[in-house]
């Protein structure tokens, strides 16, 4: 009986520490989350931010004139600039990766 | 970068889009232009020294020798007859002909009603008779051939093809468009014109590759005896389309496969039309002579933010 009230307080003592621990854990888990969560959403902001202000796409068109000669433009023209307003947009390629299509390019219709 | 290039072939408006690094693809855009031209140069009735033009003139002369191009051309639209069980058929010339068109639209006066009957008139694309071994082809007397839409649709797809290893490619002859890859990953936007409202689109398509092509009977109208004439001839009667559908727009893998599926639908109607794009798995657009709009398949809608 002795030996087991004397043994009965060490599981308590334990369960109490690892109780501890565990709470501990998950705080800091919760807190890193939170952190981890703000920091990945400041960046896709930025990205978005990013693709939102990339340049359209430079599109050369040529058209040849019923004479034979070629009409050649720039749209836009090679001239505009770009420019980034904060330093997370430094890494944005100055060559857009994609066509920033506002319209249709063309229609199909009845021939 | 996005290069445009446009001019004239074909009787039609050409459109060719190629999304390249290169700011040197002049050379790449005059090969297709060529290419375009080869085919008109060889494939149009309207040209009377075409091949075409001299198989047609040649119709109860025997076999005759045709070129490559033309060998091609033909063996497709026959190829085409006989998947759509002749509903699509290259040999309704005279057809056109006694209906008025016989000479370049842009000819045709639309309010003439001064064209004589045409004698006889015949089509049957099983008429046309293919010696493998020595690449000649006869047509009987009174057969002739236009191989007007697939033509088209044909050399577009070639000219996608060819393009399309120097980067994703969109080309469009007068509504007749095939799209390899995509630019950057984007696909290509490509309105459906409202047949009716030509100032509006009915839907903004995302073509990611495959091509689309519409038929209607809105285009390409002449008087003839009182009566509006269109070009789409129905084989089963010798006369225009007389189906409830209007105009048909059809996504298929090819401009040429689009081009004959739309034709084929808008002489079956809406409801046989849609269960022959169902069985083939193609999806489209049709648009009756009310205007209502009903889509076979799920379209694929493009979405802009911002669409001027």
């Amino acid at each position: 009986m002795t030996n087991t009230a004397m043994q009965k307080p060490a599981p308590r003592r334990k369960s109490k520490t690892n109780s501890a621990v565990w709470k501990s854990g998950l705080l800091a888990l919760s807190l890193a989350t939170v952190v981890g969560g703000t920091t990945l959403l400041g960046q896709a902001d930025a990205a978005q931010q990013a693709v939102a202000q990339q340049p359209a796409a430079q599109v050369l068109v040529v058209e040849r004139q019923p004479s034979g000669e070629l009409l050649i433009r720039q749209d836009p023209p090679a001239t505009s600039s770009f420019r980034s307003s904060t330093s997370s947009l430094n890494s944005v390629p100055t060559l857009p990766q994609r066509p920033a299509f506002r319209r249709p390019i063309t229609r199909t219709r009845g021939s | 970068m996005l290069h445009e290039f446009h001019f004239r072939a074909m009787n039609t408006d050409v459109g060719i889009w190629l999304w390249n690094p290169s700011r040197q693809v002049d050379r790449l855009m005059q090969h297709a232009m060529q290419r375009f031209e080869e085919a008109e140069a060889e494939l149009s009735r309207f040209r009377p020294d075409s091949g075409l033009s001299r198989l047609n003139a040649a119709a109860g002369l025997g076999p005759q020798t045709v070129s490559p191009l033309l060998w091609t051309a033909l063996n497709r639209a026959v190829e085409a007859a006989r998947q759509t069980l002749g509903l699509f058929d290259p040999t309704v010339l005279d057809l056109l002909r006694a209906a008025g068109y016989d000479r370049s639209f842009e000819l045709l006066d639309s309010s003439s009603d001064t064209l004589g009957p045409s004698a006889k008139p015949s089509c049957g694309w099983h008429q046309i008779r293919f010696y493998d071994s020595v690449g000649q082809v006869e047509l009987p007397a009174g057969v002739g051939i236009d191989l007007g839409g697939i033509a088209k649709g044909w050399t577009v797809d070639r000219v996608a093809v060819s393009l399309a290893t120097h980067g994703p490619v969109l080309v469009d002859a007068g509504g007749d468009i095939r799209a390899v890859g995509m630019p950057g990953g984007e696909p290509w936007p490509v309105a459906v014109q409202d047949p009716f409202d030509e100032t509006r689109d009915c839907a903004v398509l995302a073509l990611n590759g495959g091509a689309v092509a519409t038929s209607s009977i809105g285009r390409r109208r002449w008087q003839r005896n009182g009566q509006t004439m269109h070009h789409l001839i129905d084989p089963r009667t010798g006369q225009p389309s007389d189906s409830d559908l209007h105009t048909v727009t059809v996504l298929a893998d090819t401009a040429e496969e689009a081009e004959v599926s739309a034709k084929t639908v808008l002489m079956l109607g809406t409801q046989a039309g849609a269960s022959w794009l169902k069985r083939r798995d193609l999806r489209g657009l049709l648009i009756d002579r009310r205007g209502r709009e009903h889509s076979v398949g799920t379209l694929p809608i493009y979405t802009m933010l911002e669409i001027a």
